[in-house]
């Protein structure tokens, strides 16, 4: 049985999709078939004047509902078929749902007149449909044997063997051919048949065969995109070691560990600070976003919002204060839905929003964050009344490097990270971020408002590329042992 | 006051840790890479242990603390890291990262003051 599946689509789960939809395709199209031949017994006998014996009635009249019936048991079969090689497949079920309907349309063409039934065409449409599924070389030997059925009755109804049973009204008078009439008529047939298949099977194999190789194309790009991403942590990495030694260099004549320094050299120390922490922040963040690219969601727990957020303004509240912000937040939920998500990367997202309100905002501004449900989403508003994003750069803050043109006139320093982080964190937790600005706080500067959807119940996808388990770790390291003892 | 060994491969970042702790009166031995690190353990019994992850080392850091705890060693272990816990590297304590704490690198002096300061006191009270 397993001889069955092409050797091209073995393991191959796009082919048993395809599969068992065009079961359920046929299986459609078999109700039509039902119907045409109910109208051909009605419409034929009332409109084109068909005088069908009462043989041919019967004979009709019984394939018809055969196949109406044995395409009930199908549909209902298909349900319990799985897509399995080693076991009855749903491949097994076309296969016989093949068989049956040529023999349903066998038994039509011979009560209609076989090699004078125009309806023994039917038989090069089924197999270009079996092409689509079954291997050539089961094709090939169903049409052998098609051919050889047709052929053998006709030359059958020629010697009359067996009876002719031609519709009456076909013909205004039957002009008794000639037995090369019927040769030709089956040559015709079958040269056209093995055609068909032969074509229909070969775009058939062409057309998984491209199927596939856009499916490696896409996996070796994504591969090449995740070498990339780590590429660029190694190299983020290695320019963080020295940064950090500046750093801690700094710290220490800063901090007086070598004695005083005088005011002016302290002065510019401080700069020197300043300039490293920024340098920091932006390697930071771009390990971050590159880590993210990287990083496939693992788990998801149960998050409440109002916490995350409460803590979150706690860690500014310093700069809070400093500033003299009138920092407001509001619950406006009345359910109060748990949402399950990713916390580190929730509040990654959310610190940094909080964070550039605080950064944009003057001495006294305003910030209000809002918390909202909707049917299924949770809507967090984050609205001040900073600076605010010119028209023209509202389209492009969420894009990596890039800093509204305000924001690179002010003296603020950033790496145009931020959002972009963002935005990559919302979206990947199936959220979606929308800014505005003017915001509804404009005052004497316009204000800038964020407002960010999430999915209570966000799904992460199963795998990670970065599961290690710590059993692999430890046996890796076997070889150091040694070095070590 | 306590005896520290600090290993590290940065030889500025165990300069700046060195003077930092050195101005709290502590002793301090260094080495700058896990091979004499070990050594420098096992030869001087320090009160405490300041290890960098060394993630580009291929006998990293995790692997030293792991050999301390395997071979009995108890000496608190305060880790080194220059991964920040937003990018979704963290580590915690566990069988596998066998240390009692984390600073991340910058390593500002005031919180390795602390850090060492509570490690230490622990360390007395047990």
């Amino acid at each position: 049985m397993k001889a069955l599946i092409p050797e091209w689509a073995k393991n191959y789960g796009e082919f048993w999709r395809a599969i068992r939809i065009r079961n359920l395709w046929f299986i459609k199209l078999r109700y039509f078939a039902v119907i045409s031949l109910l109208l051909f017994l009605t419409a034929g006998e009332f409109l084109l004047n068909f005088q069908f014996s009462k043989l041919q009635k019967i004979a009709i009249s019984i394939v018809t509902i055969s196949i109406f019936s044995y395409n009930i048991i199908l549909y209902k079969l298909r349900a319990y078929i799985k897509c399995d090689i080693s076991s009855f497949n749903s491949l097994h079920l076309s296969l016989i749902q093949m068989i049956l309907d040529l023999i349903a349309l066998l038994v039509l063409v011979y009560y209609t007149g076989i090699i004078e039934s125009p309806l023994y065409l039917f038989f090069i449409f089924h197999m270009i449909i079996g092409s689509l599924i079954l291997p050539a070389y089961v094709v090939y030997i169903i049409v052998c044997i098609i051919c050889f059925t047709l052929s053998f009755l006709t030359i059958m109804q020629n010697f009359g063997v067996i009876e002719t049973h031609l519709i009456s009204g076909l013909y205004d008078v039957r002009i008794p051919h000639t037995m090369a009439y019927d040769i030709l008529s089956l040559i015709t047939f079958t040269a056209m048949i093995f055609i068909s298949v032969y074509l229909a099977n070969n775009i058939v194999r062409q057309l998984y065969k491209r199927e596939q190789q856009l499916r490696e194309t896409l996996q070796r790009l994504d591969e090449a995109e995740k070498a990339k991403q780590k590429y660029t942590i190694g190299i983020i990495h290695e320019v963080k070691t020295p940064v950090t030694a500046i750093k801690s260099i700094i710290d220490l004549i800063l901090n007086n560990f070598l004695g005083d320094i005088n005011s002016e050299i302290r002065d510019k120390l401080k700069r020197a600070q300043i300039r490293t922490d920024e340098t920091l922040q932006m390697l930071n963040n771009i390990l971050r976003l590159s880590r993210l690219k990287l990083l496939d969601i693992r788990s998801t727990e149960e998050i409440d919002i109002w916490e995350l957020l409460s803590g979150l303004i706690d860690k500014l509240n310093e700069t809070i204060k400093a500033k003299a912000i009138d920092l407001r937040i509001k619950d406006l939920r009345k359910e109060k839905k748990i949402i399950k998500s990713d916390i580190i990367l929730l509040e990654l997202a959310f610190s940094n929003l909080i964070a550039n309100s605080v950064k944009y905002v003057k001495k006294e501004g305003i910030i209000e964050i809002l918390l909202n449900e909707s049917n299924d989403k949770l809507w967090v508003e984050i609205c001040d009344n900073g600076i605010g994003i010119p028209k023209e750069d509202l389209p492009n803050i969420f894009k990596q490097f890039y800093r509204a043109s305000n924001v690179k006139r002010s003296e603020h320093e950033g790496s145009g990270l931020g959002l972009a982080l963002v935005k990559e964190i919302i979206e990947r937790l199936g959220g979606n971020i929308f800014v505005e600005s003017p915001s509804r706080l404009a005052g004497d500067m316009p204000g800038t408002c964020f407002k960010v959807s999430l999915e209570f119940n966000f799904q992460p996808k199963s795998y990670d590329i970065f599961q290690i388990s710590p059993d692999n770790y430890i046996n890796d390291k076997s070889n150091l042992e040694k070095y070590l003892e | 006051m306590a005896l520290i060994a600090i290993i590290d491969d940065d030889p500025d970042i165990l300069d700046s840790s060195s003077i930092v702790l050195k101005s709290q009166g502590h002793n301090i031995v260094t080495a700058d890479n896990p091979h004499d690190g070990y050594k420098i353990v096992v030869e001087q019994k320090p009160d405490l242990i300041i290890l960098d992850v060394m993630m580009d080392e291929p006998d990293d850091g995790f692997y030293l603390a792991q050999k301390f705890r395997k071979e009995g060693i108890k000496t608190p272990i305060l880790m080194y890291t220059s991964v920040s816990k937003a990018t979704g590297m963290e580590y915690d304590k566990s069988e596998m990262v066998p240390v009692e704490d984390f600073v991340e690198k910058p390593i500002s002096p005031s919180e390795l003051i602390n850090k060492v300061n509570n490690l230490l006191k622990a360390k007395e009270v047990k």
